[in-house]
Parts: structure tokens; sequence; C-alpha cells
């Protein structure tokens, strides 16, 4: 069976898919007629990499112990002949014993590595992935003059950090990439530049004590660039760039873990919309808040009588977690997209097979416009600035759902959707024998806090 | 040392005597005031909600008896305490919410009793058992001082000594002598995590850091209280001008903490000569647990203290 695609991503124009299927990535051209396969990439690093580091180390050890045993017992036979030969021999033959190479036992849970994240750079010129194996960002350029033999993806460099990342972003001006892990820390690193820094050469610009998860640029009025970051912990914080030591303010308003926001561009950045474990969105003005008086630059947007009738028993806590009538359903919100040709916030809650559409009123203020149904949950979202707004969705059949933005907000499907779907598709080579092989598509719900002491 | 909870025949654990009397504190704590925000557990009657003219003088008059000072041994806890993990902390949402009537009753707004009449200004970070923040309280009687300790028995150690010094003094004549400790109180809380959740931009003017968990593994670094990265929320809390302090007796830790703050554009590492003038640094010396412990075993104290450094213009 195919590998559902887990993370999507569009260009601008909205010609080029991007499509994160496992350990897989491809890149699709869509443009009249069927789409083509432009590119892909496959993470071929041993699924096992981190025992395998790990036991080489072992063992790179055991001979390092190894050599200065034997130097000292040349010294030693040097100094005394008269040893004991038979000892000495023993001595080797258990150096010479290397440890097995350790594997998961039966009952261990199952380990999944898969690509995260999918970035475009600004410019669109490069783009960027996370993967798991190693903890790397992996940039490639987008080699168009090579596209129609399916090289788009041309490899510039892969650079391992020392915890998961979990969101990438590039500066505003393209230089730098920025990357956010989840130890909470915030790594820079060039764009283009092809050096690879050592895990000790790699110094955090900024970081939280919580899991970051989500990342981006952003400039103030004045023209000031800050990089926005969320965490578990409730918190959004604005913090200077280049000066990244200067905290510029928090963001209070949520009450449970952020999963991400978006800056809309065509609010000229003055407004950042975020969500996450709570059922409302918050709609900041964030350069005007402040803390002392967020009447005016905070709007909570409740959205749990929207989100009810999707709620099912999906969405029941884990057992050691339940209340006494054991029907706790708790959700989050797993995608928020800024769509600039619809002019909404698109918004999904995990394990729900709909579209929440939110639009801004003429005052700034955030309202509830309409929604889209789409035929299994969906997992990934992805929206042009153009005409396209594609969904992937858990349905190994038909993976995929892809909208066509018509007039004023208004979503709609085009004749050769089906077509168009099952030939993007047959071209996903990623294919995994048992549905236990899938990586998991819904995991948002797992950053909710649970403490016990 | 924590050893393994006495098993019962029916193979329940038997609560041990240390448990037994911090139960009994617990109960006069809640008729006080909780180390935690929430409320919900104390009569409504002793709360000194803002309803009625109830001042915390009434309060006390609740209580039978003077409270006795709590004995420590009966609330020990285990040194580490990991501050990754999620911790059924409360904190407020945003400073901005924080109620801080109930840590200190002494200085309710007459004119608001949800508010107090000044701002919490010094913080002890990981005050311990509280010796530093006891012998603070005397020295800048007019500034409120705040410990904040991650391990629950702890701060309740902390708590029910500062409920028992303000109840030794509030019968004294002078008012200056009644108001004995109503400067200091404690919270549980994880200040890695939620500090800007507490303290507006610039609101400290002092920080301290005493013997913190030194965290010896190399991967355990993240877990030191002071990073490059957390710098730079201090930096935030504190205001142009303020102090961070640290003292430790691990050579290793001082040498990393010094690092850090030197290598961190916001601070700027005070002289010797300034150390040996300054009243904080001699009770810092002196007066926590761990300093005394130091002295006992006749060990190293190292102090590195830094001025918060103005903000280049950007």
């Amino acid at each position: 069976m195919k590998h559902p695609f887990q993370k999507i991503a569009l260009n601008k124009k909205g010609d080029l898919f991007f499509a994160a299927s496992g350990n897989s990535l491809f890149a699709y051209q869509l443009s009249e007629g069927k789409p083509t396969l432009v590119g892909s990439w496959t993470d071929e690093l041993d699924a096992d990499y981190k025992v395998l580091k790990a036991y080489k180390a072992q063992l790179a050890l055991m001979q390092q112990q190894a050599e200065e045993k034997k130097q000292q017992s040349t010294e030693e036979s040097a100094n005394d002949d008269s040893g004991e030969p038979a000892k000495k021999i023993q001595k080797t033959q258990k150096a010479k014993k290397l440890p097995k190479m350790p594997k998961a036992g039966p009952g261990a849970p199952p380990t999944f590595t898969y690509i995260r994240d999918v970035k475009l750079s600004r410019k669109e010129d490069h783009l960027i992935i996370t993967t798991d194996n190693d903890k790397a960002v992996v940039v490639f350029e987008l080699d168009f003059a090579n596209a129609s033999e399916g090289k788009l993806l041309k490899f510039i460099k892969r650079q391992p950090f020392p915890k998961r990342p979990s969101c990438v972003v590039t500066s505003l001006d393209d230089t730098e990439i920025f990357l956010s892990d989840k130890f909470g820390d915030v790594y820079k690193i060039s764009l283009l530049d092809t050096k690879i820094y050592k895990e000790d050469e790699l110094e955090p610009i900024l970081g939280h004590v919580s899991m970051l998860t989500c990342i981006d640029s952003v400039k103030d009025s004045e023209g000031k660039e800050y990089i926005v970051t969320s965490d578990r912990d409730e918190h959004l914080r604005i913090t200077n760039y280049p000066l990244t030591h200067i905290v510029k303010k928090w963001l209070f308003g949520h009450e449970e873990f952020i999963s991400g926001f978006v800056l809309p561009h065509w609010l000229d950045n003055k407004v950042i919309v975020s969500a996450g474990g709570d059922p409302f969105l918050c709609n900041w003005k964030w350069e005007e808040y402040d803390v002392q008086n967020s009447n005016n630059t905070l709007q909570k947007v409740d959205f749990s009588k929207l989100v009810e009738p999707y709620i099912t028993d999906k969405h029941l806590a884990p057992s050691r977690f339940q209340n006494e009538t054991n029907d706790l359903k708790e959700f989050s919100v797993s995608n928020i997209v800024a769509s600039e040709t619809l002019k909404r916030i698109v918004v999904v809650v995990e394990r729900t097979p709909v579209l929440f559409l939110f639009k801004f009123k003429e005052d700034g203020t955030l309202e509830f416009d309409k929604k889209y149904e789409t035929k299994a949950d969906i997992v990934s979202v992805a929206s042009s600035d153009n005409d396209k707004l594609i969904v992937s969705i858990d349905d190994r059949e038909q993976q995929l759902e892809i909208f066509t933005i018509k007039g004023e907000g208004e979503l709609v499907k085009e004749a050769n959707e089906p077509e168009v779907i099952s030939e993007i598709n047959r071209l996903n080579t990623s294919v995994v024998d048992s549905p236990e092989d899938v990586v998991p598509l819904f995991m948002i719900w797992y950053l909710r806090k649970r403490s016990e002491h | 040392m924590p050893s393994a909870p006495k098993l019962t025949k029916e193979g329940t654990p038997e609560p041990s005597k240390r448990k037994i009397y911090r139960e009994d504190k617990q109960e006069t704590r809640k008729v006080l005031k909780q180390v935690r925000i929430d409320d919900t557990a104390i009569p409504t009657s002793t709360t000194g909600t803002p309803s009625g003219d109830e001042t915390p003088a009434s309060t006390n008059e609740s209580t039978p008896g003077a409270l006795s000072l709590p004995k420590k041994r009966f609330y020990r806890q285990r040194a580490h305490s990991n501050p990754f993990s999620d911790h059924r902390l409360e904190y407020p949402l945003s400073p901005e919410v924080m109620n801080w009537t109930k840590l200190y009753p002494g200085y309710v707004d007459p004119a608001d009793p949800t508010k107090i009449t000044k701002q919490v200004e010094i913080a002890d970070i990981g005050c311990g058992f509280g010796g530093l923040m006891i012998d603070l309280s005397p020295a800048f009687p007019d500034k409120l001082i705040l410990g904040m300790e991650i391990r629950v028995q702890v701060t309740q150690y902390v708590e029910d000594r500062i409920l028992a010094l303000r109840d030794l003094h509030k019968d004294d004549e002078e008012p200056a002598d009644s108001a004995k400790f109503q400067n200091i109180s404690v919270i549980r809380g994880n200040a890695m995590k939620f500090l800007p959740n507490f303290f507006h931009k610039a609101q400290l003017s002092k920080m301290f850091f005493c013997f913190p968990d030194p965290h010896f593994k190399q991967r355990k670094h993240k877990a030191r209280i002071v990073t490059n990265t957390l710098l730079s929320e201090y930096a935030y809390v504190l205001r142009e001008g303020g102090v961070v302090y640290t003292i430790t007796d691990v050579l290793d830790l001082h040498e990393w903490m010094v690092k850090h703050l030197d290598s961190h554009p916001s601070f700027e590492r005070l002289s010797k000569e300034w150390e040996d003038e300054d009243t904080c640094v001699k009770i810092m010396r002196e007066s926590t647990e761990e300093g005394k412990k130091v002295a006992r075993n006749k060990g190293s104290k190292y102090v590195a203290c830094y001025r918060r450094l103005p903000d280049p213009a950007i």
C-alpha cells in the first residue's frame, strides 16, 4: 500500500506541489493536464541510525582502550621479560570480543523516522526539510532547468542538530535558516553555505525551556525584524533579530499548548493568529499588545461549538487521564494556514474531516466564515497564494483533496480533480507493507500537558 | 536521607512520622493560605477575600495559639528536580492577573483588596529552605522579596517558617516590628519556564541564584539555571542596573555561570571590591543553609555578581 502524505507544501503560484510520504519527498508540477513528477528524494539513512551511532561510538572507545592496553602491555613486557604469557593472551582475546549490535526486543514500541517539516524559502528557490534519523535539516536548491528530467531537487547540504527539529523557516532576507527544536532551542545556519558544523560548534541563538512548536520571522511597522516562537507551555514570544538576546515581549493568552501560528501577509504582518490545545484561536495585534492592557490587542475566537459535531470517540482522552464517566473528549488544532487568495485563516482540528475558514472584519476582529467537509480526517494543509488549496487526508485510496479558490473565498473542485489525484498517487513510490508501518499522522494531542506531581 | 516507606501487613504504605507532621502543618497552612494559588480548599471565612473588612490580623485570630517554627527534618526532599517535566504547577496566565494578596497579606491595598501596594522587586530563584530571604527581610524592610522553589515539601517548609515568624512578631508594639517578615513570601514554581508569567519587564532589581543544582553530567547542562538562552529571560525581568547574584561551592558550576554571564551582552561582572562592600553578598555568603553547610565542611564558596546593562538602541 502507498504511504499517506504526512506533510505537504505548495509554492505561491500553486503549480509546484511538495509532498512528504514517510521518508520520501516528491515534487510535482501541477500545470494544465496531468501532474508530472519533477523531483523526488528518499532519506536513505538507516532507520537504526541512533543505535548505530551509539554502537560505533562504543566500538571506537573499545578500540582505543584496547590500543592503550596494548601499549601498556608492550611497555610492561619491555620492562619485564619474565611475564606470564598465558595471562596476556587471555587479555587480548577478551579485548577482541566485540559487542553485539543492539536490537529492539519484541515488546519495544515501534520507532518512526520521517520527514516532519517541508518549507520553501521565501524566494522559493530552495526547499528545506527536516529529517528524523539524524535530526537534520536538509536543503535543496530548486533546479528548474533540470525539472523536466525529474531533477528539480538539487541536494545542497544536510546539517544534523543535537535535538529533534520541530520547525524550520528562513530569515526575511532568505540568507539564514532558523530551526526550532523539541528541546526549546533555536539555531541559525546559512541557507547557501555548504559547511557542515559539528554538534559542539552549534550554539542556539535563543531558547525557551519548553518544546518549540512553530517559528517565523516578522518585521514591525518601523522595519525592525523579530523572530516569533511558540511553545508547549502556552508561550508566544517575540525576540529581536539579529540581537536575539533581547526579548521584546511575550503574548499571554493561551491556556494550553500552542501548536502553531500564522502571520497573514495581506495584513502587513500586523496580526498573529495562533492556536493549539485551546478551544479558541488567539488573534493578536502583536505590535501594540501590552500585557497590562490587552483588551484591544487580543481577541479570543471560540470555535468549540463549530467543532462539536465532529468530535467523536477518536477524541477521547487517554484512559489514564479520563474522568469518572469516561467521556472526557479533547481536541486540538493541528493545522493553521493563512491563505492569501482566500484572505482567510484556515483551521483544522486534529482527527476531523473539516476545514474551518475564518475571515477578518473591517475592525480587525476574526470571525467564522464557512466550512468545507472532506472525505476523511485531514492530516496536512497547503495553500498557494494563487488559486489552490490542497489537503492530505487519512484515506489510503484517495490521499488528497484539491480545492480551487473561486471568487470571494469560495472553494470548489475541478472536474479533473480525481485524475490529478490518482496520478499523484501513482507517482508516489513510497510503499509500506502494512498499516502499522505508516508514520503516526495525528500527534498533536500528545502535546497536552498531563502532570502528576 | 529518604528511605523506602514501611509497609503494613496489607502492603499499603504506613504514613511516616514526617508525613503525619506535614499533614498536621498543612491544616494550619490551609487556614492561613496555601502554597498553591488555588484557594478552593480554603474556608471562605478565613481567606481574607475582598468581600469584607477582614484584615490579615483577624485571620490570625482564628488560629488557636501561636504557630511553632516548622522542623526541617520533616520536610527533607531529594535535592534534585527535573525542570523539564510537567509538574502540577500553578502559575498565572500573565503577570497582570497574578494575585499577590495571599502571599503578602500585610501589603494588601486598602483601596483595592485584590491588589497589593508594592511590586515584588527581589527574587530568590531556587530559594531552598529560605535562609537567604529570612536574612534579606530585615535588610530590605521596604522591598518585597519572593522565593521560588520547585520542590513541594521544601516550599511548604519555607511557607510554614514564614508564617510562624510573622506570627511570632504580630503582637510586637512597634509597627516596624509587628510587620516583620511580611515582606517575604514563597511560591512553588519553575522559574526556568514561567518567570515571565510572574514578573513584568524590568520589574526586578535583584535576582539570587544561591547554590543551584550543579547538574554535573554534560547532557544535563541545559537543566542548569544559568544558560545563555535563559539569561535573556532574566535580563527581561531585570531592570537596568539590577544585579544577578550567584554563589556556589562547585567550582565547575561557578566557571560555567561566569562563562555564560560574561558572554551575554546584557550583563557585566561587578568587581571584587564591589562584592566585598555589598550587603547582599555578605548575607548570601553567610545565611543560606547551603552556605552554612559549606562553611561547616570548610569548603570554598565562589561568588559572581553581574549588573544588568542597558539594551542598545535598536
